[in-house]
């Protein structure tokens, strides 16, 4: 039983990563579906936080500023919302 | 709202431009990762990730939807790229680039090969055939790569939390 375990939360790190990096096939997609219902309290963003670490590592010093057109489209939605 | 767009704008800005085929479109797409990050602020949780990973992970997640929608609805119009308007740097930076410089340390305790496809992958957003062509690897290896490169990543940043809470234990 824990071994099944063991192989379903291997499964689903699989998954997760190439839902990360390359996203997922239908019948992946379902797979993972699946899996998610038999581990509903699985951590499912843990492999998006490590590719949004992999995108701060290539940030670099003194990086373009948001322009300013965009900076206040956002205030102005940021207000009306 | 104005200290997280202070603060985040670069960053948020930084990776949509790697993300969206063109200037236009990434201004478009910021926007739409702002609104994100504040309908979202209330699930941000300090003991599993920064702030900076966590406005990186929104914006990831933002763009790469919309890189897909468009995909699917794709006109062949380009749209002229603009010149960049220049503002001032910064303090709040320094403390992105810390994070920064910690990511990179991760990065490069995993093999070149995993970090090459992790950096193809996500930082410039080529497909797994695009790398496979690129790196002269076989499909199923670039998966490979991608695949145990972040799970590497978990475990040195798993290991990294662990003493971190350690450390903060009174």
């Amino acid at each position: 039983m824990s071994n099944r375990w063991q192989s379903c939360e291997t499964r689903l790190l699989e998954l997760l990563a190439d839902q990360a990096t390359f996203g997922l096939s239908a019948d992946e997609q379902e797979e993972f579906s699946a899996l998610l219902a038999i581990m509903p309290d699985f951590d499912r963003d843990c492999m998006q936080r490590m590719a949004a670490t992999v995108h701060l590592a290539s940030f670099v010093k003194a990086p373009e500023p948001l322009p300013a057109s965009p900076k206040q489209r956002i205030r102005a939605r940021a207000f009306h919302a | 709202m104005e200290e997280c767009l202070q603060k985040y704008g670069g960053l948020v800005w930084s990776i949509a431009r790697k993300l969206c085929p063109n200037y236009a479109d990434a201004e478009d797409a910021v926007q739409e990762v702002f609104i994100e990050v504040w309908r979202h602020a209330g699930r941000f949780d300090p003991q599993v990730a920064s702030e900076s990973t966590y406005i990186a992970m929104i914006a990831r997640r933002r763009l790469i939807d919309r890189f897909r929608r468009r995909s699917r609805e794709l006109d062949t119009a380009s749209i002229q790229e603009e010149m960049v308007e220049s503002t001032s740097r910064h303090e709040e930076q320094t403390e992105i680039e810390e994070e920064a410089a910690r990511a990179r340390e991760y990065m490069q305790q995993l093999r070149p090969e995993q970090q090459q496809v992790l950096e193809l992958s996500i930082t410039h957003g080529l497909s797994q055939s695009e790398i496979s062509e690129a790196t002269n690897l076989p499909l199923g290896t670039v998966k490979t790569h991608a695949r145990r490169g972040l799970m590497r990543l978990r475990e040195l940043l798993g290991a990294n939390q662990v003493e971190t809470t350690k450390g903060d234990t009174p």
